[in-house]
């Protein structure tokens, strides 16, 4: 598993960061004045 | 070495997921110390406030005697699971009036002694000794609010049941999500939320307006069911001697001109062709030409202490006079 992190250190660290990145986007996009209907949330 | 290439590629996008999301669940737990997030509050609320009601039809009830925090906001239940001081299931000397409706009516992001409830008992007491008990539940529809009161309101020999209908109280009775788990983590419930922010600005049908005018579609089952509960509930006070009254609570996106006119014309109309007395709040709001300043929270549209002070004020007389 070291072996594997270290031949892909920075194929991980860019998948990482483009998870991030979609996130960050995702947050700043949408952060707007309620437009959805109230949900159920029973869980 | 395909094989070997798909097996790397495979363990690759595994392990930055598993990264991605410990990383992100750490990030989200301490970003929401500082800031409150709805959709997380509401899960919160679901998983520590909420269970399984034997009745179907109720749906769900809160755990009794609980406190947490909620919205920035105690919340505190009583023995019987409402979010109100304990009362004596036999009634004493006092007028004695049962308010059912949704997270509008349990006051959610407010605090209990700002709520409508609260607001409107004080002042009906210093006219008469009166005292109100809140049934309000998140997430309740009529049914449910209804079939609450048959199994619990009526051991409680109320004089008066108020019902606060809002706009979404024609959904289809709620189901547990077989997801449920997904609500302990902050990561999914952000994901969860924000993806259904997105859908709404580009369809429609997701967007508050349109899922809610939906609702009231002619075939629309859970209007049907809502219908079906409200005239359940008059037949029933009508025969214990028991006041019922209805109070259509405003939607609070858009004020002036209303989004929803049209249902609670159909609402009003269907009660008072059934001999319900109903007060629709929505038109008294109209003078509220900034109506984020009603919201519990830019992201929340529920009314905070500000509207349940509007509402009170503008629902009592109506209220008032059903106990003369």
């Amino acid at each position: 598993m070291r072996e594997f992190a270290r031949k892909y250190k920075w194929y991980l660290l860019g998948i990482v960061g483009l998870y991030v990145a979609v996130s960050l986007w995702l947050f700043f996009f949408t952060d707007s004045p309620q437009t959805v209907p109230f949900v159920y949330q029973v869980n | 070495m395909f094989w070997l290439r798909l097996r790397d590629t495979a363990l690759l996008v595994s392990i930055s997921l598993v990264a991605f999301f410990l990383f992100g669940e750490l990030a989200m737990r301490l970003y929401l110390m500082r800031q409150t997030f709805y959709d997380v509050e509401m899960s919160r609320y679901a998983l520590s406030l909420k269970q399984d009601a034997e009745n179907p039809l109720i749906g769900h009830v809160h755990r009794p005697n609980r406190e947490v925090e909620l919205m920035d906001v105690p919340v505190r239940t009583n023995a019987d699971g409402f979010r109100d001081d304990d009362y004596p299931v036999e009634k004493g000397d006092r007028w004695r009036i049962i308010f059912l409706g949704d997270s509008l009516t349990f006051a959610w992001g407010v605090e209990k002694e700002k709520s409508f409830e609260h607001l409107l008992e004080k002042v009906l007491d210093a006219r008469r000794p009166t005292e109100i008990i809140n049934f309000g539940a998140g997430n309740y529809n009529t049914v449910q609010e209804v079939n609450l009161f048959l199994e619990k309101g009526l051991r409680y020999q109320p004089d008066q049941v108020v019902l606060f209908y809002f706009i979404n109280d024609a959904e289809p009775v709620p189901q547990r999500s077989s997801l449920a788990w997904l609500g302990y983590s902050r990561m999914a419930t952000f994901y969860w939320s924000r993806i259904k922010a997105l859908l709404a600005r580009y369809d429609e049908s997701t967007t508050f307006a349109g899922y809610y005018s939906a609702l009231y579609e002619p075939d629309a089952q859970g209007w049907k069911d809502a219908k079906a509960a409200i005239l359940q509930l008059r037949d029933v006070s009508r025969e214990k001697g028991i006041a019922f009254q209805v109070v259509l609570l405003p939607e609070l996106h858009d004020l002036v001109d209303y989004t929803f006119a049209r249902e609670h014309g159909l609402i009003s109309e269907f009660l008072r062709n059934n001999g319900v007395e109903v007060l629709d709040l929505a038109p008294s709001f109209a003078d509220q030409t900034e109506p984020m300043s009603l919201w519990v929270a830019l992201d929340d549209a529920h009314p905070n202490a500000k509207a349940h002070r509007l509402i009170a004020e503008r629902s009592l007389e109506f209220i008032a006079a059903a106990g003369k």
